[in-house]
This record gives structure tokens, sequence and C-alpha cells, in this order.
């Protein structure tokens, strides 16, 4: 028995897989995992508010951000009302829809239902993600020649039926595949490739660039460009009203709200989750979405010179419970693992929010999508913060 | 030979360490007073975490051990290749590895099996050290120019594999955010969990390189005047390609990639203490943990966040590899001027 002990390979073998079956058996009879608190009840505030207005309806909204402009001019017309009815009932700093507004929309509704036709039917390239979700809400997708590929897979957000009437996918697009498509213009990135701009010169074929998206007024911009490029300046202009509508709906409410209990402002970190956390940075859409909901952004006590250039500032354990927000919003694509991850680790009980139940997942892919759909990531902000309810996961295609 | 310089160094570094690992324990958020408060009952079960034993110390002792293993296994790896420019990172080892974790994280098999990380970066090292002996030992020779350029070309194939994997996985982000950031090397969210990856790996490596030190310094006579001496050179070789492999698959699991770490502390380390191989294990196993300790406590204290311990260490390597490579250029175009 003694001699294998001579033996230093086997001597060592079974030391480390002894440690190992030590450290990492799991043991039945301590189990380290805390239980989540659910979330509480709607409180008073909210139930008399949907009692007062219309509730927000997501598929209705992201039936209107793919394209339907008869949603978009009810869900318009229907906040408006919300907002006459907020300031009947005494509730101050309430915005109503200019009729300004309101008249794009239906200039636009006008204009496609007595549309003229042309004869010619030009095509498009987007080469990017942001590019391609607008060309798939503003025009027809006989007209758009590929689209990314991964956007194929994120059907709960972009319209399943147009994206099968495109058959083609960027990456499948070769020179002479080009030349044979002749688009009308490509929509390319700042940061693409110089062979390919090159490609494109050498084919005369017109391209346009797409500006980096740092802002909601850089999408703003974006969806105005695009709209006067693909020669459909009305629908841009009714999809920019429309987004400016929700921006001032969600504001009426977060008003209404902070009239009752809701006056305090709430202490909110928002945070990524893949294998460990890490928060975004005051550059990102995220921070600026955080801004408008008036409420405290802790991840801002974190700022530190590096944060003007990263996207994401890597948090330790220790700078999470440091902060104890009241509300832990976690944009992740596996919701499931970043709560296990929170309740394996006793860090967290500590937390007011995990206290409170008030840890709510949010899908990455509409939290990090810097096109018009950034409307869907503020509701799910608004959602989680001021109605306690997480819906997102709950649209995620399988 | 224990001179009295060698241990007054020693001793000096040893004071260094253990200086800079409590500085190191007292770095971060939380405040103080609430630690202090809170050591207490949570060794007595009553408290659930606390920022002190249950995030600093394995942070501390990772980095000593990591230290350690980086040192240690370059030293071993100049010796046994007989070459100031021989590393684990120049011989391909910690490419090796590292392509073994990333199929794990990819498989997500580290969550289901924790030790298969530490494990599949030991396997990566191991074969990839004896793939690159194989083709430099011909003819009972060890070619030591042949060593150099096959690590080079198995650390170029494999990172063209890695290359090739990254480009099919483009369209997820969180996956290749994850292995970018693990591939520049992070001491950043060390738990218990990575303790326990990387301690036994380190303990038994360590303890495997200080057992064959007398080994060591007959080989470095030569592999006739070793066999002729009793050493069993084929063992002994195998065992401390395991134990390099050991060091560097541990420090793969828990910290990522830190290259050229090996190259520049032994290199130093032998011009200082000479070549009496138990002394300079030992130099370099107190120095690596110091230095890897100290570097990581400059980097948290400056509050440096836009590079990694594994950047710094690249740089700084890369630079001395290249002073080394132009140094021996230089004193080879002497001699040959001087015939």
């Amino acid at each position: 028995m003694l001699s294998i002990f001579k033996n230093p390979i086997l001597t060592s073998s079974l030391f480390i897989i002894g440690w190992w079956a030590w450290a990492f058996y799991p043991s039945t009879s301590c189990d380290s995992t805390v239980l989540l608190t659910p979330p509480p009840q709607k409180n008073q505030e909210i139930i008399h508010l949907e009692t007062l207005i219309s509730s927000l309806n997501r598929n209705e909204i992201l039936q209107a951000l793919c394209g339907d402009l008869f949603m978009m001019k009810e869900l318009v017309d229907r906040w408006d009302l919300d907002a006459h009815l907020l300031k009947r009932h005494g509730y101050r700093f309430i915005q109503c829809i200019e009729d300004d507004m309101r008249y794009d929309i239906h200039f636009s509704l006008r204009n496609s239902l007595h549309g003229h036709k042309k004869k010619s039917n030009p095509s498009y390239l987007p080469q990017t993600e942001v590019a391609a979700s607008l060309l798939l809400t503003l025009i027809d997708p006989e007209k758009i020649l590929a689209i990314p590929e991964r956007m194929r897979k994120l059907c709960h957000i972009y319209p399943k039926h147009k994206m099968e009437r495109i058959s083609l996918n960027t990456n499948q697009l070769s020179q002479e595949k080009l030349q044979q498509l002749q688009p009308k213009i490509c929509f390319v990135a700042k940061y693409s490739h110089p062979l390919f701009i090159q490609k494109l010169k050498h084919l005369k074929i017109p391209y346009a660039h797409v500006d980096h998206i740092q802002s909601i007024e850089a999408i703003q911009n974006t969806i105005h460009h695009m709209g006067a490029l693909v020669g459909v300046q009305d629908r841009a202009n009714a999809l920019q009203t429309f987004m400016k509508a929700f921006f001032i709906h969600i504001e009426n409410r977060i008003q209404a709200l902070k009239q009752g209990t809701h006056s305090s402002l709430k202490n909110v970190l928002l945070l990524n989750y893949y294998m460990h956390f890490s928060t975004p940075s005051p550059n990102t859409l995220c921070a600026q979405l955080l801004e408008k909901m008036h409420i405290k952004n802790l991840a801002k006590n974190l700022t530190n010179p590096s944060a003007l250039t990263q996207w994401r500032l890597s948090l330790e354990k220790e700078d999470i419970v440091k902060l104890n927000p009241d509300y832990i919003l976690i944009s992740t694509p596996y919701p499931q693992k970043a709560l296990e991850h929170m309740r394996q680790h006793p860090a967290f009980s500590k937390l007011n929010a995990f206290r409170k139940g008030l840890i709510f997942c949010l899908d990455d892919n509409i939290q990090e999508n810097p096109s018009h759909y950034i409307i869907l990531a503020y509701l799910d902000l608004y959602q989680a913060v001021y109605e306690h309810t997480s819906l997102s996961q709950n649209h995620r295609s399988t | 030979m224990n001179t009295p310089a060698y241990r007054k160094t020693i001793a000096l570094l040893s004071i260094l360490c253990i200086f800079t690992s409590i500085a190191s324990l007292f770095l971060g958020e939380t405040p103080l007073r609430l630690i202090v408060t809170t050591v207490l009952p949570r060794l007595q079960g009553k408290e659930s975490w606390n920022a002190l034993i249950d995030e600093r110390i394995p942070r501390v002792i990772i980095t000593l051990l990591s230290g350690a293993s980086l040192a240690l296994s370059g030293c071993i790896t100049q010796s046994l290749f007989q070459n100031p420019l021989a590393s684990p990172s120049v011989l391909g080892c910690s490419f090796g590895g590292s392509l073994c974790v990333t199929l794990v994280f990819i498989f997500n098999l580290h969550q289901r099996l924790p030790f298969s990380l530490p494990f599949a970066a030991f396997l990566g090292c191991l074969v990839t050290l004896i793939f690159v002996f194989s083709i430099a030992y011909q003819n009972s020779r060890l070619h030591l120019s042949t060593l150099i350029l096959a690590g080079i070309a198995i650390s170029t194939v494999i990172s063209s594999i890695q290359g090739c994997i990254s480009y099919m996985l483009r369209d997820n982000w969180h996956l290749l955010s994850t292995l970018k950031e693990w591939e520049n090397g992070s001491l950043q969210h060390l738990t218990w969990k990575h303790v326990h990856m990387q301690a036994p790996l380190a303990i038994a490596g360590i303890l495997n390189c200080l057992r064959y030190h007398k080994e060591l310094d007959i080989l470095s006579l030569g592999d006739e005047d070793a066999l002729v001496l009793g050493v069993d050179v084929e063992k002994t070789r195998l065992h401390l390609f395991c134990s390099i492999a050991l060091l560097v698959g541990g420090t793969l699991a828990s910290c990522g990639i830190i290259s050229f770490f090996g190259l520049i502390l032994p290199h130093i380390l032998r011009k200082l203490f000479g070549t009496s191989h138990f002394n300079l294990l030992v130099a370099n196993i107190i120095g690596g943990s110091f230095a890897l300790t100290f570097l990581d406590l400059l980097l948290r204290f400056l509050g440096i966040h836009i590079f990694t311990i594994g950047n710094l260490s690249a740089v700084i390597g890369g630079l001395f590899f290249l002073f080394l490579l132009i140094k021996k250029r230089s004193s080879q175009k002497r001699i040959w001027n001087q015939i």
C-alpha cells in the first residue's frame, strides 16, 4: 500500500482527485442556496392608475414597431386620451400628445392606403441589424435583398412573416451576387471592412453609412435619414412620432405614480450577466433610458476614469453589496442562470432588492438593441421598476 | 549552497510577499470596520458572507499560487530544455491548455462539472508539451532551435484553431466576450471554488518539482552524464512535464492566460542565485508569488481597469524576450567576429 505513494504521479493523482471530490461533491445535508423572495404584488397606486387609463399591451406595441401604421395610430390616440384623463383627475406635469404629432401618423396612414404605385421596384441591402430592422419596419420585405442571419433567431422581436420573405443572409453575398442583385443603396456601418466599401465602389453601388448609435436622438436621426433615402419619409416621420408619443406616455405614467407612494427616489442597479456580473457604463443606451425614469442609477457611484471609454464595468460582489440597491435589473440571455447565481452566493442575500424580491430579468437582445426597438427596452425597465413585472423572458423564442 | 546573500534575499522576498498579500487584503469596497465586525460571526456560521473571507482571501491565495506556479514552471522549463528563452508560453503550453478550456466554456461543461476546467487545462498543457518535445528530441538529442520553432508553430496552429472557433461563434457576443476576458488573464471574480480548482494542482506541482531538484542539477550536465550518474532521464523528464502541466493548468483554470511571466523572473533569479536548483526553485516560488501579488496590487491601487494583469505581463515579457534574442544575437556576432 505504501509503495503507491512512492510513485509521484499516482500520489499526485490521488491527492488531486481526493481534494476535488471533497470540494465539489454535492452535499445533500447543507444546501447553500437561498430562496428568492417572490416580487411584491402591485400596490394600490398602480391598480388605481390601471383603472383610470389603458394598460400597456406589449404585443400591440411590438406590432406597431414592426410597421403597422393602424396600430401606431390607435396607440397614439389612446395615449393622448390617457393624458387628458390624467389631467382631468388632477395629476400634475402631464403632457398631451400634440396634434402635429398625431397628424404625422394620420398622413402616413392615408398615404399608405392611397399610395402612388411606383413602376420601379428598387431593392436595398442593409449590412447591420439596425439598418435591417428599420427597413423591415419602413418598407416591404420584397425590397430588402438580405438580412443579418442573427435576426432570424430573434422572432420574438422581429416580424417572422416578413423575414421569411427575404431568402438571403448578408454573409452569403459574394461580389458576383452583389453585381447580379445591384441594390439601389447599401446601408453600411462606419466600421465596415474597407475592402467591402471598395467592392461597392467598384460595382458602382451607392452606399450610405449608418451612424454609430449612442443616444435616443441618434436613433431618431437614423430613422429620418434612412426614411429619406428609401423614399418613405412619411412612414419614417410616423415611426419617430410613435417613439416620441411612447416616451411621453411613460413619462405621464411615472409622473402619476410619483404623486402617490412612488414619490421616493428608487435605487436601481442595472446589471449584465453572462458568467459574472457587470454594469453598463453611462455611455450606453440602457444608462440613458434609466436617466429618463426618475430613478437613481447606482452604477454612477462606481464611475472611474475608464468608464468613459468602456461599455461595461465589471463588478465584484463587494461592489454590489456596497451599493445595496433596492431594485436589481439583470439584462441577460440566461435569466435562470443569473437568478441561480444570485441564490447560490450568500453575499446577495444581504441586499435590499433580494430581501424584497425586487430582482427582475430582462431580455438582453432587447436591452442592447440600438434601433427603434429601444421602446421595448424602456417598457421592460418601466414595468420592472414601477409595476414590478418582468414579461420579457416570456416572449423569448424557443 | 545557502550563502548569507541568498538567505537575506529570500528573507526579504518573503517579507515583501507577506506585506503585499496583507496590503491586498485591505483593498476593496467594503469598509474595514464592517469587515472586522462580521469576521467572527462568519467563522461561526452566523453570517453567510464576509468580504474578507469569501472574496479577498481567495483572491490573495490564487494570486500567490499563480505567481509561484508560473515562475516555477518557467524555471523548470528553462532547466529541462537548457535554454533561457524557454517558457511554457513560448513552448505553446499555455495555448494548448487554453484551447481545451475554450472547448469547456463552449460546451458549458464547467457549470455541471466544476473540475472539468482545471482538468482540461492540465490535459491541454501536457499534450502540447509532449508534442513539442517529441518534435525537438531526435536521435537522442534535444535540438534547441527546433524546440523554440516547434513551440511557436504549435502556438500558431492552436491560435488559428481558436480563431476559427471565434469566427464560428461570432454571433454569440457574450461567449466571445467571456473568452476574450479569459484569454487576457484576469484576477477578478475569484472565489473559493477557484481556489479548490487550482490549489491541489499547484501544491502537487510544486512538491513534485522540489522533489526532483537533485535530478535537475544532474540533468544540467547532459543526458548521457545523467544516465551514467543513475538518473532515469525519461521518467524524470516525464514527471517534470506533468508537474509543469499541473502548475500551468491550475493557473489557466483560475486566471486565464498570463503569458511570459515564467520567462522573466526565472531568468533574473538564475543570474542572481546561480544554478543550484533547490535554491533556485525556492527563490522562484517566493519571488513569483511576490511579483504577481505586487503587480495585481499596483493595478488595483491605481484603479487601472482598461487592461489586465495578463496584458501587462505579456507586454513586459514580450519586450524582455526580444531583448534576450537581440542580446543573444549580438553575443553570437561578437564570437564570430573574434573567430
